[in-house]
Order: structure tokens, then sequence, then C-alpha cells
């Protein structure tokens, strides 16, 4: 899971970073509107968390431009509880809010609803073949057996998971799976995918040689 | 008399006034209707006399006195003739009750108008009479008769003046009506004006005069409690997801102990804020202010130059002080706070290796107190608004500065709680430079800063006196 998270108050983004990578989100903290708008309109997130006051640029009308040409899920958060304000934010475009001060588990919590209903999934566990992904514990299970994974083997499952029967570039990978800043190899994603395979079984991820993968 | 209804008021004024008029008219008209009722009947008693008289005055052909003037008098009249010597000549037929006049009069007794009148030559006293029962009774009549039709008169005015008052006061009820609409929500609604009648308008636009202050007033404190909300917020936001983030990394003991020192920084601005909040609140409720004191500003300002060196110092930027001897009369805490506030904002929104340039002088009744800096100054639309409570002129400036965002209304208000006044202008410099360069803009970046004006009132030798 690939989130922005917009924040001004520079404890107040930490905060939300920390919490954010805690459930395995792979975050771009951005501290103004200009550049909050340009990265969440040229980067695919999964999320993003957009605080209203901003300098440069408010969250309402970042909002407002964004929608012209992403669906992205947005979570607003805002220290104005009167329902004017919130039904503003709801209708400008925001998925959902948070008003401060708030809980870290309830942020956790409701970023995980959005990016599930942002990949069309509700069910918080998603299940293929014999094989049982918990989105909010994030653990797997096959046969009824937990399955050990590292945190980036799940990131790859619950992508690939998300997007069944669909193929998933290399890129869109390389995208929802590593920030910008990241130092990625490029034969990575073929690693993590091999030791998947070893976990799971071949037969769960097909490769689709020189496009990227997919789960049947 | 007092009454609580204008409605009952007018109606018992009106009738108050109608029949004292209509007790007066009659009492005139009374007394006019009877001595004209009773010239006619005085008349004719003035005529029988002179018919006695001519009896009494021509010789007698064998009639008795008694039968001759039966015969000039008529039927109804009452009659008494005396001789000098007093004794009775003559005398109506019909029953009578008299006296043996003394001296000419005309009385009325029990409804009888008699008149005693000296007889004919060497004769003595003659009395003659008639009954006044039917004018009387006209006059009574007259009285009855005034007396239903000025009760009905005096009803018919009360009512029409209950109803006239009614329809004049029916434009205060609506105008009431729209105003305890407005107070009761809708703030934004007026008084339509032009549907007022003139006599109603001064009124009318009072109130809608103190709706609009009202309204204004209103949209301040809800602007206010919206601010001071969200400045609390955020920290409180830092300082709940901090800790709950410390909770979960428990077993890392730098993580916790970095969380909890951004914790501590977040909840030292809740408490400067609230404690700016406090001071703010205090200068509103017109608490009693300290004893004031002669203060020499010069001295002031240099003593917490001296303490704000280190600060400028760390930001690259040099202070100059010129003037002093200049006194004023205050509170020493409350005005230091003023200087403080005004050199930390000089000092923080100057550019690097800068300076901040304080004046203090005598200027006609005012001490002033000028603060100059060399920063990037602020745009014409910004310049009013410093002072308003958490204003930022600079949005993209973080919040996290350390600054309440109401160092600027805290000095307003102890400055006008001094009798004095503060103002902000573009510094002076900047002027200077436009019109030597006649340069239509000036590049705010390069140019110089703001300059803060404080007045306050000088100290005179009375207030010197008195302390």
């Amino acid at each position: 899971m690939r989130v922005l998270i917009v924040e001004d108050e520079p404890e107040l983004l930490r905060a939300v970073v920390d919490g954010l990578q805690a459930i395995g989100c792979v975050v771009d903290p951005v501290s103004d509107g200009p550049s909050g708008l340009h990265q969440a309109q040229h980067v695919e997130y999964d999320a993003i968390v957009l605080d209203l006051m901003l300098p440069g640029l408010a969250g309402l009308p970042l909002l407002h431009e964004l929608r012209k040409t992403r669906a992205t899920p947005v979570l607003v958060l805002t220290a104005r509880d009167a329902v004017d304000d919130k039904v503003d934010c709801l209708n400008a475009g925001a998925d959902d809010y948070l008003t401060k001060p708030f809980a870290i588990a309830e942020l956790q919590a409701r970023v995980r609803a959005l990016v599930r209903r942002g990949s069309g999934h509700a069910a918080p566990v998603l299940t293929i073949a014999d094989i049982a992904i918990d989105t909010s514990s994030r653990t797997v299970q096959k046969a009824g057996e937990p399955v050990e994974l590292t945190p980036m083997e799940y990131s790859l499952l619950e992508l690939l998971a998300q997007r069944r029967g669909a193929l998933v570039t290399r890129t869109t990978i390389y995208e929802h799976l590593w920030n910008d800043d990241a130092d990625t190899l490029s034969n990575v994603v073929d690693v993590y995918i091999s030791t998947l395979r070893n976990k799971l079984g071949r037969e769960v991820i097909t490769t689709r040689r020189g496009q990227g993968y997919l789960m049947p | 008399m007092m009454f609580r209804s204008i409605r009952v008021s007018l109606a018992f004024w009106l009738a108050v006034i109608l029949l004292a008029s209509i007790a007066v008219l009659g009492v005139v008209l009374h007394r006019e209707l009877r001595a004209t009722l009773y010239r006619e009947c005085d008349a004719q008693l003035e005529n029988w006399v002179s018919a006695v008289r001519a009896i009494q005055g021509a010789p007698a052909a064998g009639q008795s006195l008694s039968d001759r003037v039966r015969t000039v008098l008529p039927e109804a009249a009452r009659y008494a003739v005396f001789g000098v010597d007093g004794r009775l000549l003559a005398e109506s037929t019909a029953p009578m009750e008299w006296s043996v006049p003394t001296r000419a009069a005309t009385v009325t007794v029990d409804h009888y108008r008699w008149r005693h009148a000296v007889g004919g030559r060497g004769q003595g006293w003659i009395l003659v009479g008639r009954s006044v029962r039917d004018e009387n009774h006209s006059i009574r009549q007259f009285l009855i008769t005034l007396l239903v039709t000025s009760s009905g008169i005096v009803l018919l005015t009360c009512a029409g003046g209950f109803v006239l008052a009614s329809r004049v006061l029916a434009p205060t009820k609506a105008i009431a009506a729209t105003a305890q609409r407005i107070a009761a929500k809708q703030l934004d609604e007026r008084i339509d004006v032009e549907r007022v009648p003139a006599e109603l308008r001064p009124m009318a636009v009072t109130l809608n005069e103190s709706f609009a202050r009202i309204e204004t007033a209103f949209a301040t404190q809800a602007a206010f409690t919206a601010d001071a909300s969200h400045e609390l917020r955020t920290p409180l936001a830092v300082i709940v997801a901090h800790l709950e983030l410390a909770a979960m990394h428990i077993g890392d003991p730098e993580d916790v102990a970095e969380r909890l020192r951004i914790c501590q920084a977040a909840a030292l601005r809740i408490e400067r804020i609230v404690n700016g909040l406090l001071t703010l609140a205090r200068a509103d409720a017109g608490s009693v202010s300290p004893p004031y004191v002669p203060i020499e500003l010069g001295e002031l300002v240099r003593e917490h130059v001296q303490a704000m060196t280190p600060l400028a110092a760390a930001r690259d930027v040099s202070i100059e002080v010129s003037g002093g001897q200049v006194f004023v009369h205050g509170c020493r805490d409350q005005l230091g706070e003023v200087v403080v506030n005004l050199l930390d904002n000089a000092i923080r929104y100057n550019r690097p290796s800068g300076t901040v340039t304080i004046s203090i002088a005598y200027e006609s009744q005012h001490a002033v107190l000028r603060v100059a800096d060399s920063g990037i100054g602020l745009t014409d639309e910004q310049l009013p608004k410093v002072f308003g409570r958490f204003y930022r002129a600079d949005a993209s400036r973080s919040r996290s500065d350390g600054s309440s965002g109401l160092g600027l209304a805290i000095i307003r208000s102890i400055v006008e709680q001094h009798g004095g006044t503060i103002a902000v202008e573009q510094a002076p410099a900047v002027e200077q430079a436009a019109a030597v360069e006649q340069a239509p803009a000036v590049d705010r970046a390069t140019a110089g800063g703001c300059e803060f004006v404080v007045r306050l009132p000088r100290l005179t030798s009375a207030a010197s006196g008195k302390s």
C-alpha cells in the first residue's frame, strides 16, 4: 500500500507517517499544498491522507483539482468539526475524514478500509483457493495453516490478491511497494515472487513474460 | 397616572379631556339657558307690576282693588298688593305663602319666581310671582340629555382612542416581530425601513444598526472560536498521536523519549495559547488593571533590548535604539510585554543581517514608540489584519515556530488599556526608496519591512502627582 500524506505540521506528519508505516504502508510525506497535488496527480497511490489547512494550496481546492483526473481514496484530517465543514469536505470529493485529535489506531483502520474499498474488496479477508489473506492483521493462512511472510512479501501478495485476475505490471508493483526514495534493484520483484511461490505454491502466481504477474 | 398599555392610557386621557370639556360646556350652557328663561319670566313679572301700578294710579270705578287686579292679571299670576301702612289690599285667590316685601328684589323660592316692587305713587309694595316649574323642567331635561349624549360620546371616544392607538402601534408590533425573529436566529435579516412610518424610522434604523453590530460580533466570535479550536486541536493531535505511538514502541526507550519530547513541546505550545487567551479574556472583561506608575520608556526599551540581544544575534539581526527621556503612566510588566512582543516580532520576521530600528520620542501630546524591521513587510491587505487573533500573515510559515498567533492581539489590548493606540505601517524606508527611484512597484523582498507605532498618552504633572 502506497500512501501520500499531506500535512504541514511536522510533528503530526511524523506521527501519521509512523502510524501508517506500522501497518505496512509505503508513505510519501509532503508538507505543502502544491507539492501534495503534484505527487497525487503523478503517482498512483492507494490512498491519500490530506490535511485541510495547508500552505500554498488548501486541502479543499487541492481535492477539487485532484478529482478532475484521479479517483484515489482520500482521507481528510481536519481540526474543524462543524457539520458544515464535514459536509464540505465530503462534497469536495473526500471519501472519509478524521477530526483532530485522532487515535492512530483509528487512522490505521480508516486508511485500510479506504484501500480495501478502493480495490473493490469490502471484506477484510481475501480468499484465493486455499489461501486466506487477512488484511487487518496482515497474516496469511494456507489450508488453515499460518504462513510466515516478511512485510514486503505480504505487501506484494496483498497487492496481487486485490487485483486478482488482472495483470499487474512491474511498474505498478514498484509504485505501490516502494516510494521514490527507495533504492531498489531491478530484480527485487522477481526475488519476492519466487519466495512467495516457495511458501504458497508455484501455481499461486502466474508470470506473463515481459509484462508482469497475475493471480489466477 | 401611569398605565402599562399605551392604548388604555390614550383612551383614558381622551375620556378625561372630553369629560372636562363637556362639564365646562354643561355648566356654561346651563347658566345661559336658565338666565334666558328667567329673563322672559322677569319681563312678564315686570309687566304685571306695571299693570298693577296703572290700576293703583287710575280712579276706581266702584270696583274693589282685588277685582280690578284680577282683570289685568292672568289666571296663573300670584300677587299681593300692600298699602303704605303695610296693610294687605288685594291678594290672588290661589294659595300662596308670602312675606311682606321690605326692599325691591326678584327671588326664586321653591319653583316660584317673585318680584318685589314698590307700588304706584304713594302706594306700598306690590308682590307678583308665578311658577317657573316649566322652565326648571326644561333645564333639567336639557341637563339629562347632555349627560346621556356625552356619556355616549365619551364611550365612543374611548373605543376610538383604543382602536386608533392599536392602528398607530401596529407598525411597532411588526418591527418587534421582525426584531424577535432576528434575535432568535436570522441574524442577517433586517427591518424593512421603507415600510416603516416616518416617525418610527429612526427607531428601525437604530435597531438595524444594532443588529449589524451584533451580527459582526457574532461572526467575529464564531471565527475566533473556530480559530482557537483549530490552534489548540493541532498540538493536541500531536500529543494524542505520539503518546499512542510511544505506547506501541514502549520497548524502544530512545523512540519513546523522542516522542515524549515532541509531546512536551506541543503541550508548551498549548500552554502559550491558553495563557494568551486568558490574557485577552481578562482584558476583554475589563478587569482591574494593576496600579500605574510613571515609567521612562527609553529605559524600559533598553532593558528589554539587552535581554533580547542573544536571540537577535542568533538570527544575525542588529538592534538600534534612539531617543528616550519619554515618560508615560502605566504598568511596567504590561508595557514590558508590549516591548518584548514587538521586538520578538521584529526579529522573527526580519531578514538575515537585517536591522530593528527603535525610536522613542514625544510627538505632540503622545509618547511614541516606533519599532521598524527590515523584513519582507506586509501587503496593504495584510496591514489592518495583523492585530487579529490567530492571524498569520504568512500561511506557509509553520505554526510550530512557537508563536501563539496572539502576540500582536495582546499588544493592542495592553496599549488600548493604557489609553493609547497602535498602528502598523510600511516602514518609511520603503516609501522613500519608491519616491527616489520613481518605481511604481517596490520589491518587498529587498525593501524595508513594516513599522509598528505605539502612541501612549504622555505623562502629565497631574498624573505624576497622583501617583
